[in-house]
């Protein structure tokens, strides 16, 4: 059984941003000096792979990072539960939070032998900039069967090419039965919490590289970087949580102002 | 803004406050400076034990214990590399130090445990954080003890006599002095978030976990080093056996092999006896293959933890899922991914060795130091906690006396300078015994102020 895990990361905020050797902060977007990790989706459906690996030692795994690809310490950490492929797709910086462009080259980065996987798991957002809505149009694209918020998969006994995936229902978990090959969106809680990685695979994993996969530009970018740089200070905390009233727009600029340095003091 | 006082001490840890509770109740004025917005320190990071002995909670545990067994427990932990005069000053003073922090407020709890270096069970277990709160709120309910955070010493400052009379101290970019007329007390910690200065000491750690206050960079030893201060214990920095390797949020060690487990390496072997100092272990464990191991043990071992005492805490680890699980040996095998049939043969092996009452392998005889009957590994699920060494404190610094005045390198007392808690070398030599460091704290402060306001 050959399971393809798509992760993306999400911001680190406990590891610096470091300025970019170029000393150009714009050079930072979408580069190896973003400091990544796993969101807790990423490491549910991860840890289900594992679990399914557990229970079927010919079972292997293919993980395709995108965001955080070029963060070395993020690729070691998932590479650190002894994954038969980490895989880095980092998208141009214009096609990140963009379910169109992964659905036209994650599917190929996850295939082993030019064969797709029985079974593609990925968060229920994948990354900072999904809302949700990533693993729904990628299943659509790709057409497979698709569960959305599953929280454990087994190989069902008896029926073969089968899986079985555990949900939150109304009142009480519900079990869904797809045909391989199948795709689920994964939801966290206590029993796909991600293990700890073995001393042992942590070191192996030091000593791995990462090959990334650099799909050919379809189009020529419709947006670029032009600016970039960190606030001076951060706004955070220095004023009482409220909700931003008005419209969209409204609420868009008067989040900019108080996120701008220097500009935050002008609203309550 | 130059300040005037009667003692100044730097930092603001368990030693500080027990050194500036001590001098301000004799009728010092005192000043603390903790570099840091936050006092506490690596005392308050820690497992909250202190080694006493003698004391109402363990007879009331019907554990005899006294001073006399301490100061050979602290001997022997040490390999006989430490100061025969500190331990007898640790020794002579812990039990009035007991009674102290408790007259003071500071709540003990009621169960007593065996840990690292102890014949008898000797842990006396407290809430650190809360320890250290305790006694900087006592000491400030004296109205004699000003304490200033955000402040470093950056230099010792001494008279025309050679006599440390205060410090340089910086605030921002406000550079002041802060004269003490009593002198200095160093209590500013060790040194291990000062990897450079680690590796001048103990090379082979350079990898290993790192845990301790931030503060703890070593600026009290340099100071004390650039007026000539000698130093003890340097080579005998040493981690700590049993902290989970990749786990980030429990911070504390955990010894499992105190209440009967195994430790294995990756191979599945056993490589040390496992009832020794943990700093020993530690040492040992850093030298395998991927500088880690597993504390094996089965479900009455683990049902044998105390919940209340941080490194043997055994079901809590489980619940936090740092403890591996499964119903066979071989299981627990393939989860940690060791040789199923090397594991089985080797607690096969150390069954048999319990039986027999000989370990001809590493000649292990009870479960720490002189305490406990061993125990079979039979009774499943079985278990295996990943472990490493991590650097909890370096235990290693300052020469000091009896009366805790630094010693310089030629062995005279540097006039005025005086040091206490972690920065203090000497105590522990080859190992460590669980809770004589955040004890020395206690007690080495209270020596300190004594000796500093009787001049």
């Amino acid at each position: 059984m050959h399971i393809a895990v798509l992760i993306a990361g999400v911001a680190d905020t406990k590891r610096p941003l470091e300025r970019p050797k170029s000393g150009n902060w714009k050079d930072s977007v979408g580069e190896q000096a973003t400091p990544f990790k796993l969101s807790p989706f990423d490491e549910a459906a991860l840890e289900i792979a594992l679990k399914l690996r557990d229970r079927d030692s010919n079972a292997n795994i293919t993980v395709v990072v995108t965001d955080g690809a070029r963060d070395l310490a993020l690729m070691r950490s998932v590479a650190s539960f002894r994954i038969s492929a980490v895989l880095g797709l980092p998208p141009p910086p214009q096609h990140r939070g963009d379910p169109a462009w992964l659905a036209r080259h994650a599917l190929r980065a996850m295939e082993q032998n030019g064969k797709a996987p029985d079974l593609i798991l990925m968060g229920r957002e994948h990354g900072d900039l999904d809302d949700g809505m990533a693993a729904a149009y990628l299943a659509d694209s790709w057409q497979l069967p698709f569960i959305g918020l599953a929280l454990d998969v087994h190989i069902q006994e008896g029926a073969n090419g089968c899986l079985s995936f555990r949900r939150s229902g109304i009142g009480s978990d519900e079990s869904i039965t797809l045909p391989m090959p199948a795709f689920a969106s994964v939801s966290n809680d206590k029993s796909n919490r991600l293990r700890h990685p073995l001393m042992k695979n942590v070191m192996l994993a030091k000593q791995q590289s990462f090959p990334l996969i650099a799909p050919q530009a379809d189009e020529t970018p419709s947006m670029k970087v032009t600016d970039a740089e960190p606030p001076a200070a951060s706004a955070r905390g220095t004023r009482e949580c409220r909700i931003l009233q008005g419209s969209l727009e409204e609420q868009a600029l008067e989040l900019a102002a108080y996120l701008k340095p220097g500009e935050n003091t002008a609203h309550p | 803004m130059d300040l005037n006082t009667d003692l100044v001490i730097v930092g603001g840890g368990l030693a500080g406050f027990c050194a500036a509770l001590e001098a301000a109740c004799a009728g010092h004025q005192v000043i603390i400076l903790e570099k840091l917005a936050e006092t506490g320190g690596s005392s308050a990071m820690s497992g909250g034990c202190l080694a006493f002995a003698g004391t109402d909670l363990q007879a009331a545990d019907n554990i005899e214990d006294s001073s006399e067994l301490l100061y050979k427990d602290l001997r022997e932990v040490g390999l006989f590399e430490n100061d025969d005069e500190l331990v007898r000053a640790y020794v002579d003073h812990q039990l009035e130090t007991y009674q102290w922090l408790k007259r003071a407020g500071v709540q003990f709890g009621a169960h007593i445990e065996a840990s690292s270096g102890q014949s008898v069970p000797r842990v006396h277990n407290v809430d650190p954080a809360d320890m250290v709160r305790i006694l900087a709120a006592k000491a400030k309910q004296t109205g004699k003890v000003q304490l200033l955070t955000g402040v470093a010493a950056q230099r010792l400052v001494q008279d025309d006599a050679g006599r440390v009379n205060g410090v340089i101290a910086l605030k921002g970019a406000d550079s002041f002095k802060v004269a003490g007329r009593l002198g200095v007390i160093l209590a500013s910690g060790g040194f291990n978030q000062n990897a450079e200065l680690v590796h001048r000491y103990a090379p082979q750690y350079d990898h290993a976990v790192f845990i301790g206050g931030a503060g703890n960079v070593g600026d009290g030893l340099k100071m004390a080093w650039k007026l000539g201060a000698d130093v003890r214990d340097m080579i005998y920095i040493k981690g700590t056996f049993g902290k989970h390797p990749t786990d980030e949020t429990n911070h504390h060690s955990c010894l499992a092999v105190y209440k009967g487990a195994i430790a294995v390496n990756q191979d599945g072997k056993r490589f040390v006896n496992e009832s020794i100092s943990y700093k020993l272990l530690g040492d040992a464990c850093i030298a395998q293959p991927y500088g880690a191991a597993y504390q094996i043990l089965d479900r009455r071992i683990l049902e044998s933890g105390d919940n209340l005492t941080r490194i043997l805490d055994l079901e809590r680890r489980l619940e936090e899922g740092l403890m591996l699980e499964a119903d066979t040996l071989e299981q627990l095998a393939a989860q940690i991914e060791i040789p199923a049939e090397a594991l089985v043969r080797t607690v096969s092996d150390y069954n048999s060795y319990v039986d027999a009452g000989h370990d001809p392998d590493f000649g292990r005889k009870r479960l720490v130091h002189e305490f406990g009957e061993l125990v079979r590994i039979e009774q499943p699920p079985f278990y295996a906690y990943p472990s490493t060494a991590a650097v909890f404190g370096t235990y290693c610094g300052l020469r000091v006396d009896a009366a805790m005045r630094v010693i310089d390198v030629f062995g005279d007392p540097l006039p005025g300078l005086y040091a206490a808690g972690e920065i203090v070398g000497g105590l522990h030599g080859g190992a460590y015994m669980t809770g004589s460091a955040l004890g020395k704290a206690a007690i080495f402060g209270r020596i300190a102020a004594r000796t500093a306001g009787s001049i």
